[in-house]
């Protein structure tokens, strides 16, 4: 609790960050118990009405209540989101460790062919490829979003273990008699993982926002399940008459990205130990 | 120099080539037969046999291979199902639309954050530069197809500033660029600034101003010039986010660019004209990144003298 708090302190925005972040997670498990409506659940009465007391953030084309649909949107960007980092995580550090560590032609594979190929296009296009010929899902979509999310943390992971590899307490682990996987694991782990965490927090936002524009695009979670992006995309079309169907998934999008961004820009600015912070 | 001109320009071919093979990997990841999947489940299977044959998808995988590296080195990237036209005529028609966004895109969002980002590395840690910083972190979180429409909403339905969608001229190109520079820009102010506070503790400045140069000349002619490798990485790497984010701009505002197209390709099953469009766009970005490389030649001395 002593991090928590020596991390918020003199600074409001992250402890809002944080407070937002934690909400959407809560929304996203408890979608079933908190939504006013079925999401799926059509009532052409009441289309395209504005926000009111039966519908806070008014209703769609087909009279879906938008609320009970953003509040699905979070659960589907959430799901999608922490799966993406996951995966990430795991095959980008496990990669960049055993690459930075043994530092041989195993690296050199990795480093030249495997980054610099995935590299090679912008992150977008390579999930946008991917899906164009594999055709929509969820599934398709966490393995395109994973297929360009696992560079980041491979190069930051490699670059981090290529550094530590070099310390005397490195050395001295070694000299002990450890195993590689115990010098890993054990003691270079706790010293490398504090920037990989700024960058999942980071990549939390920035895979929210491939997932709602893959959506957007119609490349995402197929209708009528309710994803930001594609919430957006259908308003589109009544963006004269029910403003509404724009605006609040855009602020969804919007207020997530930005949680996201200054919760890891705080934790960078903790984690940075230079200068006095107690 | 031409040492490191010739090195650069080698591992661009290796990029070029890596793109190369991917896109022709993916017809192959198609789930079932690709054909069926272009032709629809009820194709006669003469037909079905007839587009296989002249896809290629009929000899090894090897051959296919080949063939489409052979016919890629003549300009031939094969015919678009839809247009029925040759993928590179319809290429060529649409790229235009696609730079000229682009490069507007970038222009408006340079000439906005480089002010911005010395302004904010000039005024640190004061209300100015918090506001700037909260701006572009603002813009960096704000998704272009969300932008998109909220800017139509504002300025086309109820100012009636600018047309909704299409192309023409300056009036059509603004809201666009203006989509598909906002991240660029706020990511470039946030670059300028961290680059320019680092500049700004130099002392070769304060000789600068003891010498009676204007503090405008110092900041822009001294000061920035020095900022600009890290700043033309940044802008560098992020032109093919800008790129990628043609799709969603160009789908908002009814552009007629590749980004556009290869969407329509995609709704249609036009698999060659999908190839086409990502081949274009990336070997664009890895044109772009090689440019970058060659900027630096030309804004640090040092390099060249490598």
């Amino acid at each position: 609790m002593m991090f928590l708090r020596v991390m918020f302190q003199n600074n409001r925005l992250a402890l809002f960050s944080a407070g937002f972040v934690v909400l959407l997670i809560v929304v996203a498990v408890f979608a079933g118990w908190i939504s006013p409506y079925d999401p799926a659940v059509q009532d052409l009465a009441s289309r395209l009405n504005g926000p009111s007391n039966a519908h806070w953030l008014g209703s769609d084309e087909l009279g879906r209540d938008v609320l009970s649909r953003v509040i699905y949107g979070t659960r589907i960007s959430i799901t999608v989101s922490v799966a993406v980092m996951l995966v990430s995580f795991l095959i980008g550090c496990y990669l960049g460790a055993i690459g930075g560590y043994f530092n041989g032609s195993l690296d050199q594979i990795l480093n030249i062919v495997l980054i610099n190929s995935f590299m090679a296009f912008p992150g977008v296009l390579l999930a946008i490829a991917f899906i164009a010929f594999l055709g929509p899902g969820l599934s398709r979509l966490i393995l395109a979003l994973c297929l360009i999310g696992w560079i980041g943390f491979a190069r930051l992971a490699r670059g981090q273990f290529l550094k530590t590899r070099e310390m005397d307490f490195v050395t001295a682990a070694r000299a002990s008699g450890a195993s590689s996987a115990r010098v890993i694991l054990i003691h270079m782990v706790p010293n490398t993982i504090q920037p990989i965490v700024v960058q999942a927090c980071l990549g939390m936002a920035n895979t929210i926002l491939a997932e709602a524009t893959l959506s957007f695009l119609g490349l995402g979670v197929p209708p009528p399940a309710p994803s930001w992006g594609s919430m957006l995309s259908d308003g589109r079309i009544h963006l004269f008459d029910a403003p509404h169907l724009v605006v609040f998934p855009a602020a969804a999008v919007m207020l997530a990205v930005l949680a996201f961004n200054f919760l890891g820009d705080a934790l960078r600015d903790f984690f940075d130990t230079r200068g006095p912070k107690l | 120099m031409l040492l490191i001109f010739l090195r650069r320009f080698l591992f661009m071919g290796l990029s070029i080539f890596i793109v190369v093979t991917f896109i022709f990997l993916l017809v192959h990841l198609v789930p079932g037969d690709p054909v069926l999947q272009m032709l629809g489940e009820g194709a006669q299977p003469a037909d079905v046999e007839q587009l296989r044959h002249a896809l290629g998808l009929d000899q090894p995988v090897y051959v296919q291979y080949f063939h489409y590296v052979h016919n890629l080195l003549r300009g031939n990237l094969g015919t678009s199902f839809r247009y029925q036209e040759p993928v590179l005529r319809t290429l060529l028609r649409r790229y235009p639309a696609t730079m000229e966004l682009s490069l507007a895109s970038l222009l408006l969002a340079l000439l906005f954050s480089i002010p911005a980002g010395v302004q904010a590395a000039v005024k640190s840690n004061t209300g100015q530069d918090r506001w700037i910083s909260f701006f572009s972190l603002l813009g960096l979180s704000l998704p272009n197809f969300a932008l998109g429409p909220l800017l139509i909403l504002l300025f086309s339905i109820q100012l009636m500033w600018f047309p909704v969608s299409g192309i023409g001229g300056l009036r059509h190109l603004v809201l666009p660029a203006v989509t598909l520079g906002l991240g660029l820009a706020a990511v470039t102010t946030r670059m300028v600034r961290s680059a320019m506070l680092e500049e700004l503790s130099q002392d070769y400045l304060r000789t600068a101003l003891s010498k009676g140069l204007s503090r405008r000349t110092v900041l822009y002619k001294h000061a920035l010039k020095n900022s600009l490798i890290p700043i033309v990485t940044v802008v560098g790497l992020q032109f093919g986010n800008l790129l990628a984010g043609t799709f969603v701009t160009e789908s908002i505002f009814s552009w007629p660019g590749i980004g556009r197209l290869t969407l329509q390709a995609i709704q249609f099953r036009d698999y060659p004209l999908v190839q086409g469009c990502i081949l274009a766009i990336a070997v664009t970005y890895i044109g772009v990144n090689f440019l970058t490389d060659l900027a630096y030649l030309l804004v640090d001395p040092r390099i060249r003298m490598e």
